[in-house]
């Protein structure tokens, strides 16, 4: 059972990204901290992907069923997302922010592992499973970190401080996210034909993923009409966060999702 | 030329306008229950885009036509959608006609409502305009817009006008007879231009678990990952305070009256001989677990006063029908069909959908869905158009729009 092993790789991986983020912390523009810090978050991000893929193996089947397993690939996604972002735009703060996040969620792992099981069932085995999921996870890692680079957009607005070069970010991040959402929901759409007869059926789920395509298109929209009008513009981004938690977690308390056929909890109908 | 002062306040106040004109009709008139299907649909296609097309080369200049097309018109009619698709995502779509201010609004049927099919049409003509207006002259900068907004448009459009030919049935395949006719969901019987007789109807299921669970509450004991295990080659498991060991183990098999034999009878179930050793007190107990099935008991081992060993239902590794599918022009082919795998025939794709649960694999009969939606290819047609377009804007990120 790989599961066993999985307090020792996180905890390399947890010291690895901590030291990182000390590094980048305290480098003071230093090249030779900042290779080091680079060197770390690869070490890390390479060790999350070699569990993952020895996880894949011995479940005999993609680990992208649970929460728990949905949560591996987040903290391997984001400090990717984070060190490419870094590479590019050389923002060390945003880097740091995804490291921290994935061992957030690293560390939800730890204390709260899920059964992980190697049952998988049949609508579920198809070949859209991995690329729906893969590309959502990764959307939904690029918009979190919008969100939150719309946080600190806002308080930079509203301090009166420049805010050009962070909201350049968080429209990159949107773009690039808000294409792979678009690409989840269609493979979403596609895979549907063949699992249950019809491409698009309304299901909360499907409606809620919509909902949440349709705030960041309304972001991207404004945006581009009124680049100055960027109060306003951030709030809505701030906003279509919340509507991706409700789609992403909250589905299943809302009265209209009852019979959703993408709540995997209960057996098989 | 004049030009529109319209802005946001006018936007808002248009969609705005549409949507309340719908709920209006909704409450008067009733659910629509338009479906326009074959040749109608097609006349209404060709004719509401060579409308678009006359008065974007006629009227292109009007001042109308040009608000249409403006970011005040585009905001409004996205945000007034939005809100419509926010109903949707609050409100059970459970389609009932109880005779209280939701349904009469149409509110729990909105898909199929005055509302949602104006707002559509509102939202066609402005993306239409729009895109019109990008497509003349063209430019290659303006691909990747072109791509993502024709996409959508195409989709909206070919899944809206094609709803009506839209047909999904369902069928009972039995082992005794062939099947020639189909049910709507409201129960309305079709005869069937294929007909569908079942040889065989199958369920694989993965290997079973095992479970500690309390005797009273009849959940599992304990940190739930530790209490739970499939049976798998290794013979020895800890649980907790237990060291489980597994003797035998059958996939398939029955009781005979002390022990279990495998054996592939109808009703058979999985069946493991265990041996428990409590590591604290040292007491070992012995015994068959089994799941049971429609003809079987299920059997469970005491471990100590709170605790049950229990052998849970195996989960499902594939549902599948071996059928003949015969059409009226006397061909006869054996197909599989599978969950996710459905079977192309004529026009219809065959899907999995149900069986009798109560007797599970041995199930007599298995039930069919026949789905036929021509318009399918034009969907398909949109949705490659938007993947393409997404892949562009992916590419190119924010200079897309600079």
């Amino acid at each position: 059972m790989i599961w066993v092993n999985y307090p020792l790789v996180a905890g390399i991986i947890f010291c690895f990204w901590i030291a990182a983020i000390i590094i980048y912390a305290s480098s003071g523009g230093k090249k030779i901290f900042n290779v080091l810090g680079g060197v770390l978050t690869v070490i890390g991000i390479i060790s999350l992907m070699v569990f993952i893929i020895t996880l894949w193996n011995s479940l005999e089947r993609p680990p992208l069923r649970t929460l728990g397993e949905t949560r591996l690939w987040y903290s391997f996604f984001l400090p990717l997302t984070g060190f490419i972002t870094y590479l590019r735009w050389k923002y060390k703060w945003f880097l740091s922010y995804s490291l921290g996040m994935a061992i957030l969620f690293l560390v939800i792992n730890y204390f709260n592992p899920e059964t992980f099981d190697k049952t998988l069932m049949p609508a579920l085995q198809s070949p859209w499973f991995i690329p729906h999921v893969i590309v959502y996870i990764f959307s939904y890692a690029l918009l979190a970190a919008s969100s939150l680079v719309a946080i600190k957009g806002l308080y930079l607005v509203y301090s009166g401080r420049p805010w050009f070069n962070t909201l350049f970010l968080a429209d990159n991040l949107v773009y690039i996210g808000f294409a792979f959402l678009t690409l989840g929901l269609l493979f979403g759409a596609l895979w549907a034909k063949a699992a249950w007869g019809h491409y698009w059926t309304w299901d909360p789920k499907e409606t809620w993923a919509f909902l949440t395509w349709l705030g960041y298109l309304i972001y991207i929209h404004l945006r581009f009409f009124h680049p100055k009008k960027i109060k306003f513009q951030l709030w809505v981004l701030a906003l279509a966060f919340v509507i991706l938690i409700i789609c992403w977690f909250g589905i299943n308390y809302l009265p209209s999702a009852q019979n959703s056929v993408h709540t995997y909890n209960s057996k098989v109908n | 030329m004049k030009y529109l002062k319209w802005k946001y306040k006018e936007g808002f106040i248009i969609s705005f306008g549409l949507l309340l004109l719908g709920f209006a009709m909704e409450f008067f008139l009733g659910n629509h229950k338009i479906k326009l299907s074959w040749p109608v649909n097609i006349y209404c296609a060709l004719g509401f885009i060579s409308l678009m097309g006359i008065i974007n080369y006629y009227y292109r200049g009007h001042q109308i036509v040009k608000w249409l097309s403006s970011k005040y018109a585009s905001v409004s009619i996205i945000s007034t959608f939005s809100l419509l698709v926010l109903l949707i995502g609050f409100i059970p779509q459970s389609g009932s006609f109880a005779n209280n201010a939701i349904s009469r609004l149409g509110l729990n049927s909105l898909t199929s409502s005055w509302p949602f099919s104006i707002i559509i049409l509102y939202f066609l003509s402005v993306l239409g305009f729009v895109i019109l207006k990008k497509l003349t002259p063209l430019k290659r900068k303006n691909i990747g817009f072109l791509l993502n907004h024709t996409g959508l448009w195409v989709i909206a459009f070919a899944a809206g006008l094609g709803n009506g030919d839209f047909k999904r049935l369902v069928m009972e395949a039995n082992l005794d007879n062939t099947v020639w006719h189909a049910f709507d969901r409201n129960n309305k019987t079709y005869e069937m231009p294929l007909a569908i007789r079942l040889i065989k109807f199958d369920i694989e299921s993965y290997n079973p678990k095992i479970a500690v669970i309390d005797k009273v509450t009849g959940k599992i004991s304990g940190k739930r990952n530790k209490n739970v295990s499939t049976i798998e080659k290794t013979k020895q498991i800890i649980m907790g305070e237990f060291n489980i060991t597994i003797n035998k183990f059958y996939k398939e098999s029955y009781w005979f009256g002390s022990l279990f034999k495998p054996v592939e009878y109808t009703g058979a179930a999985p069946s493991a001989l265990i041996s428990v050793v409590n590591i604290n007190s040292g007491d070992t107990i012995q015994g068959w677990i089994t799941s049971g099935s429609y003809k079987l008991r299920a059997q469970s081992l005491q471990l100590d006063e709170n605790n049950l060993l229990v052998m849970l239902s195996p989960e499902p590794r594939r549902f599948s029908s071996e059928v003949q599918v015969i059409t009226k022009s006397g061909s006869r082919k054996r197909a599989i069909i599978e969950v996710n795998k459905p079977y192309k025939i004529m026009g219809w794709n065959l899907y999995q959908l149900g069986y009798n649960q109560k007797m599970g694999k041995w199930s007599e009969i298995s039930i069919i869905e026949l789905v036929r939606d021509p318009w399918l290819p034009v969907v398909y047609v949109g949705i490659f158009m938007l993947i393409a377009g997404a892949i562009f804007m992916f590419w190119q990120g924010k200079r897309i729009l600079d």
